[in-house]
């Protein structure tokens, strides 16, 4: 048993740390995070979950009184550039960078030839 | 003989055998083939599963979850917490290695001659030298093509040129390789010479059997005599291989934690654990790169490598890579939008810094946390590595060093790098080459095996992998841990 971020709060941080980026579809999202729970040893589980807590819920609380989901792009874009010039949350943003690369953008889109 | 699925055990399985080998990477692979060629009988106990090639996934995700221990996310306890890159899989970590090929430079093996003169005849050189002639030749290994080579390790090569720093093409153990840049994930085409591709079908078709998916979690012993394994199928089952020999190849953290479950704490066990910290740096060219295609790692710089310092373009899958380009947001965004401008090369440290495995509450861990000169390491690997991306090209790189910027672009900030943090915990370090933990030498107090890989307490047991080297080797290691693996197999054959 481990912690697991709610779908919600984990997909607003998903959208704010990587805007406009080619996402896995929601169904291929769902089963990425249900392999990375399956396979990710403990302290992983246990450092993504913190930072979709702090990042998502628990910090931008604190700097505008609502929770990532709920601000504006541009405002959630200020409360993710303020965790992370911050040495005690700069960490968990770097564990939401990693988790968000390997398992929410959609690594065929990625390597796709571009014009 | 066979291949068995662990998967599929449920009940108690018991098993009789000449040797057992527990672990499937190069060394106990090499050790399967050379004894079961010998018309031994082996079998091989591997904790992960067999793979086929066609299998193997491109996505980053897809491969660690699949191939690598704790989904590549393990980590060495200390004062950075850095990962600690295992394959767990058939093949072992070689599987999803960087197919990079070094010979044991003789100062290494001066080295630990000077540790201990047995070594001097009970590991010669010139034998040395043979088997590893051998392994080459068997394992194709030749220099990176430069058709097959792709714009990242050309890219390093001109920035090396501009340097006047010496660099050349990886020589690597592949055979037909189309440039995929798929080896960290495994080969989809089979061209890597990874165990599983290069000895342990020989092993096979030589009688050996192989059981995937079970994983041994104790040494039978008693009265100073090994006398087999136990194991623990994947499908709930329990394995015993019963063998008047064993041969350990878990690799440098699992055979001492293995050592460790099973009583046998003789001797420095766990302890001068070394390894080679890397760092790495991202940088964006103006032209396109598409890191993830050419040959995974096809270049390298080997100027500063007598100061303990090699250079290699990395070949990361592209969700990998996306979490080395710089930002969050916007800026985020927009870097992974232009993935394919990107590249992350990376510098791997000679440290002489020595941590510990234990055992913790049932499990293995590994200590290790990098020295004050490992840091300095970093700051001056991270500023050449700035210096090469410059020099080849880039117009801004990504140190990820906490502290710093995000990006640096000029020769000036880049200097800067050379006096960044000394706190460890800044560096955003990875740590796949790993020695020394069953440590061979002549002195039962001071070393785990004898010269000749023989447990120094325990008849019939034997460690075969990277645990027995005396010190690290300051380059990558597959080829001198298959040649040692080969005269292990010799040294078990003459006893
Ligand atoms: C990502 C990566 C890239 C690398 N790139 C290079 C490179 O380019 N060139 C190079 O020279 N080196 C490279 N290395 C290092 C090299 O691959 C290793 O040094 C080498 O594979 C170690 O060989 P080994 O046989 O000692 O252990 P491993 O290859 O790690 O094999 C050990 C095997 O034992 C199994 N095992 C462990 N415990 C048990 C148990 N209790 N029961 C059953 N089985 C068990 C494991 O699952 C594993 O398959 C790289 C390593 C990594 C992780």
């Amino acid at each position: 048993m481990s912690p697991t971020p709610s779908p919600s709060v984990r997909d607003a941080l998903v959208e704010a740390l990587v805007p406009g980026v080619a996402l896995r579809g929601p169904q291929a999202s769902a089963q990425a995070w249900r392999d990375f729970a399956a396979a990710a040893p403990l302290h992983l589980r246990v450092g993504w979950w913190a930072a979709t807590l702090v990042l998502g819920v628990v910090w931008p609380l604190a700097l505008s009184g609502r929770r990532l989901a709920h601000l504006s792009p541009a405002a959630r874009e200020v409360v993710l550039r303020r965790a992370a010039a911050l040495p005690g949350l700069a960490a968990l943003v770097e564990v939401a960078r990693v988790c968000v690369c390997l398992v929410a953008l959609d690594d065929d889109a990625l390597r796709a030839a571009r014009p | 003989m066979s291949r068995r699925d662990g998967r599929a055990l449920r009940g108690r399985e018991e098993l009789v055998a000449d040797v057992v080998v527990v672990g499937s990477g190069p060394a106990g692979a090499v050790v399967a083939r050379e004894l079961a060629t010998a018309g031994l009988g082996v079998v091989v106990v591997e904790e992960g599963p067999w793979i086929e090639a066609a299998d193997h996934p491109a996505d980053a995700l897809g491969a660690m979850a699949l191939s690598y221990r704790g989904m590549g996310a393990q980590v060495v306890l200390g004062r950075a917490l850095m990962p600690l890159v295992q394959g767990r899989r058939v093949g072992g970590s070689a599987a999803i290695n960087g197919a990079i090929c070094w010979r044991l430079p003789r100062d290494v093996h001066a080295d630990w001659v000077a540790q201990d003169p047995a070594l001097a005849d009970a590991l010669p050189w010139t034998e040395l030298e043979e088997v590893t002639d051998r392994v080459e030749a068997e394992l194709g290994v030749a220099p990176t093509l430069p058709e097959i080579a792709g714009p990242k390790n050309l890219l390093l090569a001109r920035g090396a040129d501009a340097l006047g720093l010496a660099h050349r093409p990886i020589r690597r153990n592949v055979r037909g390789c189309a440039g995929l840049g798929r080896c960290l994930q495994g080969c989809p085409a089979g061209h890597k010479q990874s165990p599983e591709v290069a000895q342990l079908p020989e092993a096979l078709a030589r009688g050996a059997t192989l059981l995937h998916d079970v994983e041994v979690v104790g040494l039978a012993h008693a009265r100073g005599r090994v006398q087999g394994v136990a194991a623990r199928a994947a499908g709930g089952g329990t394995v015993v291989v019963r063998a008047p020999r064993v041969v350990l190849a878990a690799s440098a953290v699992q055979t001492p934690g293995l050592l460790l479950a099973s009583g046998l704490s003789q001797g420095p066990v766990g302890r001068h654990f070394q390894c080679h910290p890397g760092v790495s740096m991202a940088g964006r060219f103006p032209e396109v790169v598409r890191a993830w295609e050419g040959a995974t790692q096809g270049h390298e710089v080997i100027g500063l490598r007598r100061e303990g310092l090699k250079f290699e373009a990395l070949g990361h899958p592209a969700g990998v890579l996306a979490s080395r380009v710089p930002g969050v947001g916007r800026a985020l965004g927009r870097a992974v939008a232009d993935l394919d401008h990107w590249a992350d090369w990376g510098v791997a440290v000679r440290s002489r810094t020595e941590g510990r495995v234990r055992r913790v509450l049932g499990r293995t861990v590994v200590t290790w946390s990098p020295s004050a000169d490992d840091v300095r390491q970093f700051r001056r690997g991270l500023q050449v590595l700035g210096e090469l991306f410059l020099a080849a090209g880039a117009e801004r790189v990504a140190p990820h060093v906490a502290g710093l910027p995000a990006t640096l672009a000029t020769p000036a900030e880049v200097a800067a790098l050379a006096q960044g943090p000394r706190r460890a915990s800044a560096y955003q370090g990875a740590i796949t080459h790993l020695f020394g933990t069953c440590r061979m030498g002549s002195d039962p107090r001071r070393a785990v095996v004898r010269p000749d890989f023989r447990h120094h307490h325990v008849d019939g047991l034997w460690i075969a992998d990277s645990s027995v080297f005396p010190s690290n080797t300051g380059v990558n290691p597959q080829v001198s841990i298959m040649a040692l693996a080969t005269i292990c197999a010799r040294r078990m054959l003459a006893a």
